[in-house]
């Protein structure tokens, strides 16, 4: 008996002993990081790039910038669509579109916010060029994640540090506090950059420059602008123009900036990447398939799938088929045909009419009937009605529509594979767009002789050939003028709903262009801001709802 | 001479030489029901310690040679208790066997540990080996459905080889996983039951309450299945078992497609309504209206079915083999299965093999030491992604095959769908899944009622999966390159249990038992995977290095450790009153110091009133005993590394240079986070009534969870969408009862029957401590956990209501909602609780009539109520895609003038509704007839027994579900949509 006892306590002390070993209780995941890497200059290089790369969302978010404009219209009646494009009463705060806007963007700005904090000189490895470059871009990135918040949801919550704590209760900062807050930092910034980036996609001080002149006239039309506001801004698009090194210059060719294979050109300042590489392709760029229709689909006989020749279109904005009567004189102005790709040649080889010319959209001027022999013959008009309508019984209007439209062309991307993710660069600020909205700020300021010079820069370059380039030159000019000259220059590229809205045209010109809005009839001053999204009122004290929504 | 007879003689001269020797007599005898007295054939009369043995002829009498006087005769029938009978001389006998179901002397597995029937405290589950095997399903767990009370399976799809999970007593956690702990033979498992033989389990023991949970501490408040297989028990002699069964599997409630069946005019009908409205009468003349060919067909009458097309009976094999026995010393089992399960979609299917071995042998009275392992090979076909999908989608007025009767790849050229029998050809997802479980122990008996084991046990799984997409499938267009992906998981998993255990009779009146552990276990999970595109032939996932493109390469570690102590005491006193101590103190590694550690105690008392004198004379009840307990139980199904404020890895590229960046996560990691807990306190009455003709266990249970673990939604100004916080207490009462029922016994004929039912409700009792709902969350103070918060339908808008339609912008044929607050704005304020995606209450019946030598037996389960969100009932009435198929449901006319279904084309809103649907069915599990054949027979050629039989599966299935299985609702329909196998099977049962 007392030697099983012994063995007992034998055994009872063994076991008791390996209490000690409380490193057993010591989790091991080398797989996972956390936000201590932050600490770490490298870990802040990183998370610079996560934050350009959240930017891929704020441009691939079309709803918010091409709906309920005056170039592009919806296609169905499907509660989205007819949402944003239409402004009719079901519009309000559960719209899933601006959940998603208003996540990334606030995750943009507190990205920022912990890089700004974290980074300092003091950072192991740190120089202070290097620390320069971060910030800088930093600063620059948070501050274009507040202007799309602000002019989309009006005075919104401004943070500037790293927020340690959970925010549950918030103030809505004026609009004026956000913008000179902006302004301020982006001056700060101005000169830290170099005038164009030696990498494709970071930010420049060119980049600087423009946003900071588009800040600028953005204000200037609002009830808090500053007296000087035009003028800054066109002496910051000035900056970018003039400046000494000439990195940024207009190509010669309108068709030429978007070359596939001359991607992030001299005109592009600053373009969302992509890349064909499947690892960092991500979603892709969704442009190059988004204003055209799907003719493998409608026509299978006659096309077959192959990205040489034609993209995988989702048709999810439709191009107004009064934006084509904006080119008044297409044979002339190169960029109707750099824009619109018109014939649509048989690429099926089973077809019998196999390299003819299959779909054929003349241009829109074009009334002499000529069908250029093509398998089908679609004219801008038909019995006085626009044919290149999608079909629809939204309205009467629209139910001949021919449910086909000439193709953008300006986003052709050959590189991807079909229906894929699309490769090319997605260009956000480009030298055309600066000149443009430098023509705007000198309208503002009442200098009209340099507004129209460099409306008519953009003009000159556009021509077909240099013979015509004097019939390209207006001699007027006009808010609705430089609208339209947008139009044309930049179509399909960024944010019209945002230009519209800067320069006060938003209802005008949407209620006058855009029939499916004209139908609903219920755009007001109210639209002018988004709903913010009830899931966030739901998560936060403080966040009032904008004015007309629920 | 058989083989196995050989072997038999060999053993039967080897293990039990003295009976040679002996004098022989012959003892005769009759074998009763002990309630009806009936007579019984076939029961088996064996001799202790030997493999000699007889049953009774037709009359249910036996005659047996017996070698001495004080040989002791085990007296067995299926379905009746064993009864041992010492002869002391007698020659004649008299044997009365009870229905097993009096059977008080059952075991029940508890966890480190067994207890008796009549002394168990908790409220505990169980499923025989017998039951499982019978009701023939290829996951086990499917097995529990209907048949043990407060058990809720959700199978994840139709598929061979498909997910499944289990709820007990209703969900605690909110955002963690509400799967039970399985823990098979002394092993907790990750991965539930699907690896296992049903053949191969010798019992299933769910626990449910937290006072039996209690005892796995920190990974108990869902509730603990224990699996045990057929280990080495002491079975003396040679036993050989063989079953083997084949099924033929159809499919049965194919969903009504539009124009099915050959119908084709009801589907051109619908296209011209849907054409007509959403995009004008002109719209008909459009060349992808129909194109030439489609014309043609419906020109000819040419429809298909694409359902039908696709699909094909599949098959169901099985093959088991088992044998055990053993000497005084040592004893082993062996056995070995093969499932083969084949479906009905292309190439899905599901195969099993697994093998088991137990060993154990008995050095002394005090020293004993085994090993059990088991081996389990699983390969899954995942078929391929699509074809179903596409299957119906595509209307009937295509033809899988041109004109010359080949396959064509494009069926519907204006829609971008392509030929699901080509996809079935062209994609393949497979997974070899390996499992393993290995577990030693030796067990040392210093001095009477002491013990003391030492335990290892040591589970590894790897599994890979593969997927190839070729060119001519659905994702690849037949225009882009080939696709393969690989990833390879695995898991390896140690547990060293000390269990301390005594046992003392103090005297005859006071009985303890107490039992102490000490418990260290590690679980390590890593893996990798990758993906290839542009393959330049034919390799599967064999060669992603010939791959243009190489992406998605990942790999990660992970680990988690546990370290419990735990002691537990039960105390009988004049086995009238039981008493169960336990107390489990858990450390884990996923929670930060000084949280790491919990303590789990827990208590219970059962009162045997039977044996009180007061009822001793009440003759119409024959068992009476009441459980009251109460414990506290944690949740340890978190993520390894919750506490951790993980960053996400995002891409970038700066021109052409990729780069990698670091965002934060979506979740904040808190290092404050403390164990969940649940307490619960349970009462149940277990009873006997009319000599055990009808028993019962009826439970009363109400818990409560604690400090639960809650990913709370924040607003996304904080840069993260949600954090980890101890918030909240949540709920669940319910009922569950238990009834067992001889209806009829007779000599030739009787009808039994089982029922279960349960019933729990959940709820949500405080969130932040302030009792204010989370709208964010969707989390609201007295409802369920899991509640579906959105509009109301309240019909369609019918044309005297076209005025009113028009204040919501909607007009006549819409989908009608309510407008809660009827300020003609329809937004998030007119949302509300719809209900919740958790039945009402379940039910289970069981029937087994047995006539003569035949056996018939009746499965019915019942789910009553519950609201699902169900994605397949949304896509295929909601869409109006102008060139695919939908359900054939009343949608609106101005003729109908359906309330419930929109009018085709009208593009409305709010279509969401009807994906919420109700989840109410009751269906014929199982029908089975077989028969046994008589044992005179049978015994002249060695076997011992033997039965035969026929069954079918999901015969019969009442519900409203547009669907083809109710029971799969909210089935995941990109890449887990299945039809619904009706099972026809032949088996055979042997035992040598």
């Amino acid at each position: 008996m007392i030697k099983n006892i012994k063995k007992i306590l034998i055994i009872a002390v063994a076991i008791l002993a390996l209490q000690s070993c409380t490193d057993f209780l010591v989790m091991d995941n080398p797989s996972a990081v956390t936000d201590d890497f932050y600490n770490s200059k490298s870990g802040q290089e990183k998370l610079l790039t996560d934050i350009y790369s959240k930017y891929r969302d704020v441009y691939n978010t079309g709803e918010l910038q091409y709906y309920g404009t005056d170039l592009y219209m919806a296609i169905t009646e499907s509660p989205n669509e007819r949402m944003f494009n239409g402004y009719d009463n079901s519009f309000n705060s559960t719209a899933g579109v601006i959940g998603g806007y208003w996540s990334n963007l606030y995750k943009i700005v507190q990205e920022s916010n912990i890089l700004l904090t974290r980074s300092q000189l003091t950072t192991p490895e740190m120089n202070q060029a290097d620390y320069n470059s971060i910030t800088a871009q930093a600063r620059f990135l948070r501050a274009l994640g507040y202007y799309y918040l602000v002019e989309t949801f009006g005075p919104v919550p401004l943070y500037t540090t790293e927020q340690t704590s959970i925010i549950t209760e918030v103030v809505r900062n004026p609009e004026e506090e956000i913008y000179n807050f902006m302004i301020t930092e982006l001056k700060t910034i101005e000169n830290s950059l170099p005038q164009r980036a030696a990498e494709a996609g970071r930010i420049s001080n060119s980049a600087v420059l423009h946003l900071l002149g588009k800040l600028y006239l953005t204000r200037a039309y609002k009830p808090f602008a500053k007296p000087t506001d035009y003028a800054d801004a066109a002496a910051s698009f000035e900056k970018i123009i003039k400046s000494t090194g000439q990195e940024h210059v207009l190509l010669k060719k309108f068709a030429d900036v978007f070359n596939e294979n001359n991607q992030n050109n001299a005109e592009v300042i600053w373009a969302i990447q992509y890349g064909t590489d499947k690892n960092y392709v991500g979603g892709g760029d969704p442009q190059q398939a988004q204003f055209g229709f799907n003719n493998v689909a409608l026509e299978p006989d006659m096309f077959i799938k192959k990205q040489s020749d034609y993209s995988a279109m989702n048709r999810n904005y439709w191009i107004n088929p009064r934006v084509h009567e904006l080119f008044t004189n297409p044979e002339i102005d190169s960029r109707y045909d750099a824009t619109f790709l018109r014939e649509l040649y048989i690429n099926n080889p089973d077809n019998s009419d196999y390299g003819k010319l299959g779909l054929y959209f003349p241009r829109w001027n074009d009334e002499s009937g000529d069908t250029k022999n093509a398998s089908k013959y679609y004219p801008f008009k038909k019995d006085g009605n626009y044919l290149w309508y999608p079909q629809s019984t939204a309205l009467p209007v629209l139910l001949n529509g021919s449910d086909r439209m000439p193709i953008m062309n300006k986003f052709k991307d050959t590189k991807m594979i079909w229906g894929g993710p699309g490769s090319r660069e997605d260009i956000v600020f480009r030298l055309a767009d600066t000149y443009l909205l430098c023509a705007e700020a000198y309208l503002g300021a009442g200098d009209v002789a340099n507004a129209l010079a460099k409306v008519n820069t953009v003009r000159r370059r556009a021509a077909t050939n240099s013979t015509n380039t004097a019939a390209m030159e207006l001699s007027s000019i006009t808010l609705n003028v430089i609208m339209d000259e947008r139009g044309r220059e930049l179509l399909g590229e960024h944010d019209r709903w945002f230009d519209l809205k800067r320069t006060g045209l938003l209802i005008t010109r949407t209620l006058d262009y855009n029939i499916l809005t004209a139908k609903y009839h219920n755009l007001n001053a109210n639209h002018l801001l988004r709903p913010i999204p009830q899931d966030e009122r739901n998560k936060v004290k403080g966040l009032d709802q904008n004015q007309g929504y629920n | 001479m058989s083989l196995i007879n050989k072997i038999k003689i060999c053993l039967w001269i080897l293990l039990l030489p003295g009976f040679l020797f002996a004098q022989q007599r012959v003892i005769t005898g009759t074998v009763k029901d002990a309630i009806s007295q009936e007579t019984l054939p076939g029961a088996s009369i064996a001799i202790k310690g030997t493999t000699n043995g007889v049953v009774t002829d037709i009359n249910g009498k036996f005659s047996i040679k017996v070698q001495t006087e004080n040989t002791i005769l085990l007296v067995s029938f299926i379905g009746y208790e064993l009864q041992q009978i010492a002869l002391d001389g007698k020659q004649t006998l008299d044997i009365l066997l009870k229905p097993s179901s009096m059977n008080l002397n059952e075991v029940v597995v508890i966890g480190y540990g067994t207890v008796q029937k009549k002394d168990l405290t908790g409220s505990v589950g169980t499923l025989s080996g017998k039951d499982l095997v019978k009701v023939m399903n290829s996951n086990v767990t499917e097995s529990l459905n209907g048949r043990v009370s407060g058990v809720v399976v959700t199978k994840s799809s139709n598929r061979p080889g498909a997910d499944m999970s289990i709820q007990i007593r209703g969900l605690n956690s909110i955002n963690f996983s509400n799967e039970p702990l399985y823990v098979i033979d002394g092993v907790p498992s990750y991965s539930g039951m699907q690896f296992l033989n049903p053949s191969d389990i010798e019992s299933i023991d769910i626990l449910k309450d937290a006072s039996s949970c209690a005892i796995y501490g920190s990974r108990g408040s869902n509730g603990v299945v224990i699996v045990t297989t057929k280990g080495a028990n002491k079975t003396k002699g040679f036993n050989i078992e063989y079953s083997g069964s084949y099924g033929v599997k159809t499919p049965t409630r194919i969903p009504d497609m539009i124009g099915n069946m050959g119908n084709g005019d009801e589907y051109v009908d619908y296209r011209i309504a849907l054409w007509k409205k959403k995009y004008g009468d002109a719209s008909l003349s459009r060349s992808d209206f129909l194109t030439a060919d489609e014309k043609r067909r419906i020109k000819n009458g040419e429809y298909y079915d694409w359902i039908r097309e696709l699909s094909n009976p599949g098959s169901v094999t099985s093959h088991s083999i088992s044998s055990s026995g053993g000497s005084d010393n040592t004893s082993y089992t062996f056995g070995f299965g093969y499932l083969n399960d084949k479906g009905m979609i292309g190439n899905e299917g599901y195969n099993r093999i697994t093998a088991n071995v137990g060993l154990e042998h008995r050095f002394s009275k005090k020293v004993k030491t085994g090993i059990t392992s088991y081996i389990s090979n699983n390969n899954t076909d995942f078929g391929a992604s699509d074809a179903l999908m596409n299957a119906y989608l595509i209307p009937p007025i295509e033809s899988p095959y041109d004109q010359d009767g080949n396959l064509v790849f494009i069926v519907q050229p204006t829609s971008s769908k392509i030929n699901p029998l080509v996809q079935i050809q062209n994609n393949k997802k497979q997974e070899e899944a390996f499992f393993s479980n290995f577990m030693g122990f030796i067990d040392y008996a210093p001095i009477e009622g002491l013990s003391l084991k030492s335990q290892i046990a040591y589970q590894y799984q790897t599994n890979l999966y593969g997927e190839w997409i070729g060119k001519y499938t659905q994702q690849k267009g037949g225009v882009n390159p080939e696709e393969a992906y690989r990833s390879e998981n695995r898991s390896k998993n140690w547990v060293w249990d000390n269990i301390l255990s005594y046992k003392k009779q103090f005297n005859e009146n006071n009985k303890l038992e107490l039992t102490g552990l000490y418990s260290m276990q590690k679980d390590v999970r890593e893996g990798s995977s990758m993906r290839g595109e542009g393959l330049p032939y034919a390799s599967d996932w064999h060669a992603i290095q010939t791959a243009e493109k190489i992406s998605d390469v990942t790999s990660y570690y992970t680990e988690s450790s546990m370290m419990s102590y735990m002691a537990r005491a039960n105390y009988t006193f004049s086995d009238k009153y039981l008493l169960t101590f336990t107390g489990r103190y858990d450390g884990t590694s996923r929670l930060k110091s000084p949280n790491q550690w919990g303590f789990m105690p827990s208590v219970a008392l059962g009162w045997q009133i039977k044996q009180e004198e007061f009822l001793k004379s009440v003759e119409f009840i024959s068992n009476l005993k009441l459980r009251l307990s109460w414990g506290k139980t944690g949740n340890n199904n978190l993520t390894n590394d919750i506490t951790w404020t993980k960053l996400n890895l995002s891409r970038y590229s700066f021109g052409s240079t990729g780069a990698n960046g670091f965002g934060i996560g979506s979740n904040k990691g808190n290092n404050d986070l403390r164990w969940e807990m649940t307490s619960e306190y349970n009462a149940g009455l277990d009873f006997g009534f009319f000599k055990e003709r009808l028993t019962g266990t009826l439970d009363l249970y109400s818990r409560t969870t604690d400090g639960l673990i809650f990913s709370r939604s924040v607003s996304s100004i904080n840069g993260y969408n949600s954090v980890y916080q101890n918030i909240g207490t949540t709920s669940n009462k319910g009922i569950e009862l238990g009834l067992a029922s001889v209806n009829i016994s007779q000599k030739d004929f009787s009808w039994r029957t089982k029922l279960n039912f349960s019933l729990n409700r959940n709820k949500i009792i405080d969130l932040f401590g302030d009792k204010t709902d989370d709208l964010g969350n969707r989390w609201f103070i007295g409802q369920p956990i899991q509640v579906i918060y959105d509009f109301k339908q309240i019909g369609i808008w019918q044309a005297d209501e076209v005025d009113e339609a028009a204040k919501y912008g909607q007009s006549v044929g819409h989908i009608r909602v309510q407008d809660v607050n009827e300020d003609y704005v329809l937004d998030e304020k007119d949302y509300q609780i719809i209900g919740s995606p958790m039945p009402d209450w379940t039910a289970g019946m069981n029937n087994t009539f047995n006539y003569k030598q035949f056996d018939l037996s009746i499965d019915v389960f019942a789910r009553i109520g519950g609201v699902y969100n169900d994605e397949f009932a949304y896509m295929f009435t909601a869409w109006d895609n102008e060139h695919w198929n939908k359900i054939n449901v009343p949608y609106w006319t101005a003729e109908n003038g359906s309330d419930k279904y929109q009018q085709v084309g009208a593009q409305s809103y709010y279509t969401q509704v009807l994906g919420k649907v109700s989840g109410t069915f009751v269906k014929v599990q199982n029908i089975t007839l077989g028969y046994s054949f008589s044992p005179k027979v049978l015994s002249r050629i060695h076997i011992k027994d033997a039965r035969i039989y026929t069954s079918v599966q999901n015969p019969f299935t009442f519900t409203d579900y547009i669907g083809s299985d109710p029971e799969i609702i909210g089935e995941n329909v990109s890449t887990q949509l299945s039809l619904y196998p009706m099972t026809t099977s032949v088996g055979i049962k042997l035992n040598l």
